[in-house]
């Protein structure tokens, strides 16, 4: 479904990405790992559009999508829950929620079922739908910047880094929604620094270092690599 | 040749407004615009003092304290970010021109007329306005290379990272603001020592802000060199238009526009870019 | 506070003060595409004022050449301006905010270049806009020109409605989402150039509107605007960024402050005070009364 190849990034005259090149099939959870630094941001910022490539292409079920603008590109089905959730601070749960609509209503889409099936998946925002958004605790915040991706009736969620900040109990509850969606319908790529919850649920998993991806496959396979146990798992010799 | 003489007297006045806006505005990076006001300013201090008999030179620099002073009144806005220090400046323009306009004691708005003072000579105004633009530029020079300059540029870069390596910002700034209010002051003074007539729609014309801002920008902000062609093209330019009515600032208006889109270095950083282009295209080959 | 409540026992003052409510209605007015502008692009639009005049003058001349009603030459003066602020957004403030640079000195360069070519134009002479209404009417021994309290009227039903469009409709949803943050914003498929290019086209054509009603109100000339731009800055950093129901009490408040000073003083220096209020509020508390960010 998604397709990056030979993908180039810079910063002005730094070069952040080499030569990156993964793919997303439909109904996985594919996770992208890698520790600060590595580059995981700007791949995300690049593949939802903020950011332009020098060179490579980014495709979406056939379609490129590099050269698009970010609300082009939500349209085409993808969607970016961004590093540190960046919900409408000034804004209620509720209108966040329908901000996330604009394209779903351009498309003449039933955002009352999406609007449905959000707070049933999120329950907490139902409750505190009226309340402003920056009065919401983190993890409440991610659960929103969540639901407004899915109020787009997106194809493919891409999430960056949503357990940063969060208690350990509720990335797990994140998470566990995050395969519950997965299982509704939705392709997700997880961009992760957290390694262990994020292959825990993943099909497939990248593993990226100072912008290069250095390793891919199964999670067990990518357990059982030496190299990467040390580097990102912080393990010593011996098991899981 | 009297004439050319007036040319360079005007062209010296406008090369040290160019400066005085440099200072603040090109180097330090926050946008004055009440430069009209001090110009206004240190004419009128100078007219004032002259009909109280003062010796004209204690005049030129009271007129360039005066307008520093005002400048010091207005300075907490310089915590405030570029936008509402911007519209504070102008708030300063406009209370100068409406006080002057009603104010009597300094002729309302038909303005004063001075008596010429013993050697006021086309000559000496000549050659009083080369030292004065020379001193200006020495000055200028000075402080731009010294410490403080380099604190300025690195404010105008970077405010945070300029506060967080030990620049005390909101000082340096009023300095900038307050050097830069005193030689825009002083060039006010020397105007109204050399013409011996002011009214207040002149002395506080818009035109002689836009002239400075036009010659840097056209010279290149943070270039003083670019001042003083950016001030030689201004004074062709208005010369070609004949006199400094209207229209004439209309197009300077129209310039800065152009510039500021097109030439975001000035004319002469674009020709810098040119030259270093056809240079390293060049070389590869 | 105490002079306030002070003078308006005063019969003779009483005049004034009601004239200072009444224009305070308009001030809010005016202020609102410049508080629109300032609140969602985070533009300070030096041009305001020669924006605000340079309707007046459409209006003007509409009566003057083609004999229409003030009020008619809203409908020229309103889509005029629209256009004005888009083609000013799209051809100039595009570039440059893309470009990262400063958007002052053109701002700045606009007015300049605004101001003049009225000027040119136009000469320097005040006109004033026919208006409308010449009825006065009387409460106890003040005299009021009936059109004043029409303008009140419009002006505040004109905020309100900005305040409505604003917070009850998608399209205002979605300029609040761009303006609180802008890349967010694209990630749910708003297009927020399109946005601020449209924000800032309403933005000049609120102030074609308001522009009609100063025109008849005051006479103008091209100097004018920038006391226009500096009352409306005013008003709205009294009220303080984001908030519009503000702009009218802050607006009530500057007309009462200026009409009371002029008052006191005379008509001349009235504008004074509004400006050393100005100064005041931005030394002691620049982000205003109502003020969200």
């Amino acid at each position: 479904m998604l397709e990056i190849n030979n993908l180039e990034v810079c910063y002005g005259d730094t070069q952040i990405l080499y030569n990156i090149s993964l793919r997303v099939n439909e109904g996985e959870i594919v996770a992208l790992l890698g520790s600060n630094g590595s580059g995981k941001t700007t791949l995300a910022k690049t593949i939802a559009g903020l950011v332009k490539p020098r060179a490579g292409n980014i495709t979406l079920n056939g379609s490129r999508i590099d050269k698009l603008p970010p609300h082009k590109i939500v349209e085409k089905g993808l969607s970016l829950v961004p590093e540190g959730r960046m919900v409408f601070p000034h804004l209620s749960v509720l209108e966040n929620l329908l901000a996330g609509a604009t394209v779903t209503l351009k498309r003449k889409g039933n955002f009352r079922v999406l609007l449905d099936y959000v707070f049933e998946v999120f329950p907490v925002l139902r409750e505190r739908q009226y309340q402003l958004a920056r009065t919401l605790s983190g993890g409440e915040q991610q659960m929103l910047a969540i639901g407004r991706a899915l109020m787009c009736n997106p194809k493919i969620l891409i999430l960056d880094e949503p357990s940063l900040g969060l208690a350990p109990i509720v990335v797990q509850a994140v998470f566990r929604t995050l395969k519950k969606i997965n299982e509704d319908g939705l392709t997700i790529l997880l961009i992760e620094q957290n390694a262990f919850e994020a292959l825990r649920m993943s099909n497939r998993a990248y593993v990226m270092e100072t912008g290069k991806i250095v390793g891919e496959g199964t999670p067990n396979q990518l357990f059982s690599n030496e190299l990467l146990r040390k580097a990102y798992f912080g393990l010593r010799e011996g098991g899981i | 040749m009297p004439y050319l003489l007036h040319f360079m007297i005007m062209l010296f006045i406008y090369i040290v407004m160019a400066l005085s806006w440099n200072l603040i505005s090109g180097y330090c990076g926050q946008i004055a615009l009440s430069h009209a006001a001090f110009f206004g300013i240190g004419a009128y201090t100078f007219a004032l003092t002259l009909v109280a008999d003062t010796h004209p030179l204690i005049g030129l620099i009271l007129g360039g304290i005066t307008a520093s002073f005002f400048a010091l009144i207005i300075s907490p806005s310089l915590r405030l970010g570029k936008a509402y220090f911007a519209a504070i400046t102008l708030l300063l323009a406009e209370v100068m021109r409406t006080v002057m306009i009603n104010w009597r004691a300094s002729g309302g708005a038909s303005g004063l007329v001075l008596e010429p003072f013993p050697g006021h000579t086309l000559t000496n105004s000549y050659l009083g306005a080369l030292l004065l633009m020379t001193s200006t530029l020495v000055a200028t020079y000075i402080i731009v290379n010294s410490r403080i300059g380099l604190g300025f540029i690195c404010i105008r870069e970077n405010e945070y990272a300029a506060a967080a390596i030990g620049i005390p910002v909101l000082l340096y700034k009023v300095i900038a603001f307050c050097v830069s209010g005193f030689i825009a002051g002083v060039a006010g003074s020397y105007y109204a020592s050399y013409i011996l007539y002011i009214e207040p729609y002149s002395a506080f014309s818009f035109s002689w802000l836009g002239s400075a801002a036009f010659s840097c920008l056209i010279g290149g902000v943070g270039s003083l060199i670019g001042s003083i062609i950016g001030a030689s093209i201004y004074l062709l330019v208005s010369e070609m238009f004949l006199g400094f009515g209207a229209f004439s600032t209309l197009i300077i208006g129209i310039l800065i526009i152009v510039v500021v889109l097109f030439f975001p270095r000035g004319v002469v950083g674009a020709l810098e870019k040119l030259v270093k282009r056809t240079f390293l295209s060049s070389q590869t080959k | 506070m105490i002079l306030v409540i002070f003078l308006s026992l005063l019969p003779q003052s009483r005049q004034s003060l009601l004239i200072g409510i009444l224009l305070g209605g308009l001030y809010a007015m005016m202020a609102l595409g410049l508080s629109l502008i300032l609140g969602v692009l985070k533009i300070v639009n030096l041009a305001y004022g020669e924006t605000l005049i340079l309707g007046a003058y459409v209006s003007y001349y509409s009566t003057q050449l083609w004999g229409l009603s003030s009020l008619v030459s809203l409908i020229l003066v309103v889509p005029i301006l629209f256009v004005f602020g888009v083609f000013i957004h799209r051809a100039m403030l595009t570039k440059i905010l893309a470009a990262g640079g400063e958007p002052l000195i053109l701002l700045f360069g606009l007015a300049l270049a605004l101001q003049n070519l009225m000027m040119f134009l136009w000469t320097p002479d005040a006109r004033s806009i026919p208006s409308p209404l010449t009825t006065t009417i009387h409460v106890e021994d003040a005299a009021i020109s009936l059109m004043r309290v029409v303008t009140f009227i419009i002006s505040v039903l004109t905020v309100m409605l900005i305040r409505f469009v604003m917070s009850q409709t998608r399209f205002g949803l979605m300029v609040r989402a761009a303006a609180q943050n802008k890349d967010a914003a694209e990630l749910v498929g708003i297009n927020t150039t399109r946005v601020y290019t449209l924000l800032f086209g309403i933005g000049c054509a609120l102030t074609g509107f308001s522009a009609v009603f100063t025109g008849i109100l005051f006479p103008f000339n091209p100097v004018s605007g920038l006391a226009i731009f500096l009352k409306s800055l005013a008003v709205v950093t009294l009220a303080g960024m984001g908030s519009i129901g503000g702009l009218v009490i802050s607006g009530l408040v500057i007309g009462i402050v200026e009409s009371l000073g002029g008052y006191l003083i005379g008509g001349g220096f009235k504008d004074l005070f509004t400006y050393g209020l100005l100064l005041i509020i931005i030394i002691v508390k620049p982000t205003g009364f109502f003020g969200r960010y």
